[in-house]
């Protein structure tokens, strides 16, 4: 079933400057044999609020005196205030949640009232979607100008289809995927998880395999690192929560399973179920390419079981413009199709082509073809997604760019590693003629590349996955290039 | 190859100094990134093994560089979310003498590589003047980091967001701070004692641009000289007047000039060819839904009144004739391009066909990195660390377009003391050549952490700010 939206935002800047100033205080009541995810839901509409609007948020378990904002919170049985107010709540049924607000009674309230703890739970962050706060994989981004509270009328009730697979899937075979999240990463994404209705979590990882040298890490940081202001000081990029463990075997691979356990036991508090992948499954190598901005599709996907009177391209204005400010979805829209249309060509001409590892540039350098006419026009799509993010960033003024820069950078990268590739196949190709200064110029063009590559990503890195790029991009690019330039120099 | 003769000749200091070894704003002498000083300057230095390190303190997010004044290193930094911080310590020890904290309120919108503390300060001695976006320009005592007064300035705002990064010079009293923004470009002349106002230039046909004012003396006069978007000006440093124009200059100028002698030398790349007006760059990335039009909520809030004043039919669209003139002077519709001149100094009215000496149109110019002009050597580094050296008589190439031998981007200026340039990459390489007309590789140093500042060098020492650090290296 859809949702039923009529929520009417009214802007009062003089508001939010007063609010600002002084921030109001609300009241929020949950019930008093609440359970643990129903006070997680009051005391995360708390935090909330206390961002948007500097509210002081008071959570307790019956309704204060007075005619003060009062936010309830719970599922109809469990909060007794929805009862002593006499709100007429939305019907809500399996893991239907709904927030709404009411203005006609003796004091305003917004129910967040769900027909499970879980879906209380839901309920207190579609309060915070509804007043302008995006959830990504990455964070949460704020609106510009947050509506005012008291003047809100929500009316938004969410009926989960179940038809999407709202599964989480991590895999830790390489450094570009979750090999390189500790524990604090992983709650932060378990957070962020949650937020976004993801009930589950597939783990595919033994905590023997995390620990060990598979997963391609930890890697060298060393003073002639490109992109190297994204690991501060760091002398390697590890993770962080196992390099802390003993440098001993055993130490390493017990802060595995802890770290595995812990993201088990974090998951089951917020409601998460967390399992492993059946052993013998078949894991997808990571694709440094196709997976760019999959922190958009994670909330549109999440989004789209909730709304789907929406379509992927209509939802992209429901989801940017509170945070960005209007005509950026557009753009982004633009973006994200350019950069499909890249990802299909690659897949469809060569599925190897974005897997990093060892002798992943190496190994066109060492072509004999010559370079496919498909490198061109997939290319062409990167920097076209890369120049309509640039647009979307630049309208996107008061905030948002925090959305919008990110991908830029990513589909610079993307263009940019293409480069690399064209360039060693030239490189090559000058090498087995005889050519050496062609050789030379092509194999520091590729250089050139390689370092653009790291500081595309360096600029915007915010998760461990993000500076993996940069170290694996070091270490299976720049340096083994900078020992190919170091030998035709010596020839 | 007739060996040129690279005797130092000695760099006019034309600020008020405390003392000859002071490096005392942006690239140290009258700007011009050479220290004329007798110390012998460390070759090799390095982090990783703390080689010929003699300090290093950590610091919070910045770009401004540091400057040397009677024995302080000043610089500046972030040490807050707005919270705008000048640190002075001593050059010797890396002591913290002191730290001035200044609340900034809400921050604008920049682009990166740009941070926040941005701007180099500038000293004569008795105190410090620090630029900031939003507080102006404000000034310091020397010895206790006491704000002395403040000057506030129009809020600078850029089409493009690249945000505010000009440095103020202070010569014989007076602060020169030229804010060349999109919208209100002025040149300001603040009376340093007491911070008031002496006169302002609009200089009302200029784009963006970041040069810093630099001093030329020719004719027995002393000209205040500023690189913009299109022209070359020189004015006269007392009252303002404008005294002269060389129209050779591209569009988008992010280099400073350099002085020797009485000649001028400048290095600027700006995106596009000749017919590359700003024009194209607003279609280009303001123009949201590539209709070829822009609308007001297609353009920044600060440039509303602009918009409007360009919108001649009323229509709320600029569109074809209107869009050329919007936000460019219809007296300077320059285009991109790049160039290497030389411009003799003094002059009077319009000298482009009179004053050039000479211009090299080649790809050897960075749009960020300053040029440096060393004894009879003019010398230039760009992203990839790809260098040129041309002789300062006739642009002659010494060699073009060789590479340094580490990559990356190049930001920094280069610097060059004791017979040797100094040339800093921003993965945190500093390369050492020998100063002349033969590329010459000293050492290639590692200081483990992303460098865009431009270094300092006073008393045997270089001082580089890293985007975590400042070091100080010196020979041991």
């Amino acid at each position: 079933m859809n949702i039923r939206i009529s929520a009417v935002f009214v802007v009062a800047a003089s508001l939010c400057s007063v609010v600002h100033a002084a921030g109001p205080t609300i009241d929020i009541v949950v019930g008093p044999k609440a359970d643990a995810l129903e006070k997680l839901a009051a005391d995360e509409a708390a935090a909330l609020l206390k961002k948007l609007y500097g509210a002081e948020a008071r959570v307790g378990n019956a309704l204060p005196a007075g005619n003060g904002p009062v936010v309830v919170v719970g599922t109809p049985s469990s909060n007794p205030a929805f009862g002593q107010l006499k709100l007429n709540l939305p019907a809500v049924v399996r893991n239907d949640f709904a927030v709404k607000t009411y203005h006609d009674g003796a004091r305003p309230v917004v129910a967040v009232v769900g027909a499970s703890p879980a879906a209380v739970k839901d309920a207190a962050y579609e309060l915070g979607w509804r007043l302008g706060v995006r959830y990504f994989t990455f964070g949460d981004l704020y609106p510009a100008e947050p509506p005012s509270l008291e003047k809100a009328e929500i009316d938004a009730v969410g009926r989960p289809s179940e038809k999407r697979d709202l599964t989480f899937n991590a895999t830790f075979a390489s450094p570009l995927d979750y090999a390189a999240w500790g524990v604090g990463d992983w709650k932060a994404l378990l957070h962020q998880l949650s937020k976004l209705r993801y009930r589950k979590v597939v783990l595919d990882a033994s905590a023997k395999n995390l620990a060990g040298k598979e997963t391609g890490l930890p890697i060298e940081i060393n003073s002639d690192t490109m992109g190297r202001a994204a690991f501060q000081s760091a002398k390697a990029f590890d993770n962080a929560y196992l390099a802390s463990a003993s440098t001993m075997a055993a130490g390493r691979a017990a802060a595995a399973t802890k770290l595995l356990q812990t993201i088990r036991d974090e998951g089951k508090r917020l409601g998460i179920e967390v399992v492993d992948a059946p052993s013998g499954a078949v894991v997808a190598q990571t694709d440094a390419l196709n997976a760019l901005h999959v922190d958009y599709y994670l909330t549109a996907n999440s989004r789209l079981d909730v709304d789907p009177h929406f379509s992927h391209q209509t939802i992209y204005e429901e989801i940017l413009t509170p945070i960005c400010g209007t005509e950026v979805g557009g753009r982004v829209a633009r973006a994200f199709e350019e950069y499909e249309r890249a990802t299909l060509l690659v897949n469809r001409s060569d599925d190897q082509f974005g897997v990093l590892g060892p002798q992943m540039f190496l190994r066109h350098f060492e072509a004999t073809e010559p370079v496919p006419g498909w490198w061109n026009a997939a290319r062409t799509h990167y920097l076209n997604a890369m120049n309509e993010m640039y647009r979307a960033n630049t309208r996107a003024r008061e905030g948002g760019r925090a959305f919008t820069l990110p991908y830029a950078r990513k589909f610079e990268f993307a263009a940019e590693y293409v480069n690399v590739c064209e360039s060693l196949r030239r490189a090559g190709a000058a090498k087995r003629k005889g050519d050496k200064e062609t050789q030379i110029t092509e194999l520091e063009k590729a250089i050139d590349s390689a370092s653009n590559c790291c500081n595309a990503m360096a600029a915007v890195a915010r998760t461990p996955s993000d500076r993996a790029y940069i170290a694996v991009m070091n270490q299976h690019a720049y340096r083994p290039l900078l020992k190919l330039l170091e030998e035709a120099d010596a020839q | 190859m007739r060996t040129v003769g690279y005797s130092w000749c000695l760099v006019i200091l034309l600020a008020a100094i405390a003392n000859a070894d002071d490096w005392p704003q942006f690239r140290g002498p009258n700007g011009s990134g050479v220290s004329a000083e007798t110390h012998s300057l460390p070759t090799e230095f390095s982090t990783d093994d703390g080689k010929n390190i003699a300090w290093s303190v950590k610091l919070g997010d910045g770009i401004g560089c540091p400057i040397v004044v009677a024995d302080r290193c000043i610089t500046t930094a972030m040490s807050g979310d707005e919270t705008f911080s000048v640190l002075a310590y001593d050059a010797a020890t890396g002591k913290e003498l002191w730290h001035t904290k200044l609340a900034t309120g809400k921050l604008p919108r920049i682009t990166p590589p740009n941070s926040h503390a941005s701007s180099t300060p500038c000293s004569d001695g008795k105190k410090v003047y620090a630029h900031f976006s939003t507080l102006g320009l404000i000034a310091l005592d020397i010895e206790t980091g006491k704000v002395d007064w403040k000057f506030e300035l129009p809020k600078p705002a850029y089409l493009m967001d690249w945000g505010a990064a000009m440095s103020p010079i202070v010569y014989q009293d007076t602060v020169y701070f030229c804010q060349d923004d999109d919208l209100a470009p002025t040149l300001f002349a603040i009376d340093a004692a007491t911070g008031t106002l002496r006169w302002k230039v609009e200089r009302t046909d200029m784009l963006a641009g970041y040069a810093v004012p630099v001093l030329c003396t020719a004719g027995g006069r002393t000209d205040l000289v500023l690189a913009g978007s299109g022209k070359l000006k020189g004015y006269d440093p007392a009252i303002g007047k404008e005294l002269w124009t060389c129209n050779t200059m591209p569009r988008t100028v992010m280099t400073s000039p350099v002085v020797r002698d009485d000649v001028i030398y400048i290095s600027v790349q700006s995106y596009g060819d000749e017919t590359r007006t700003l024009k194209y760059a607003l279609l280009e990335w303001l123009d949201t839904n590539q209709n070829g039009e822009l609308t007001l909520a297609e353009v920044p809030k600060e440039f509303a009144s602009r918009f409007n004043q360009s919108d001649k039919n009323g229509d709320g669209v600029l569109r074809e004739a209107e869009l050329d003139t919007a936000f460019q002077s219809p007296d300077n519709m320059v285009g991109g391009g790049t160039t290497i001149q030389a411009i003799r100094g003094g002059g009077s009215g319009d000298v482009t066909k009179t004053h050039v000496l000479w211009n090299v149109k080649n790809k050897s110019p960075s749009n960020l990195s300053s040029p440096i002009v060393a004894g009879e050597q003019l010398f230039v580094v760009k992203k990839g660390g790809i260098s040129s050296s041309f002789g300062t008589k006739a642009g002659e190439s010494h060699w073009e377009l060789k590479r340094l031998g580490k990559f990356g981007d190049y930001y920094a200026s280069p610097i060059a003391g004791d017979g040797k340039i100094y040339v800093t990459s921003e993965p945190g390489s500093v390369i050492v050549l020998k100063a002349g007309p033969e590329l010459d590789v000293l050492a290639r140093n590692e200081l483990g952490d992303s460098i865009i500042s431009t270094p300092a060098i006073s008393a045997g020492r270089i001082f580089v700010r890293t985007k975590n650090s400042l070091v100080c290296a010196q020979e041991k």
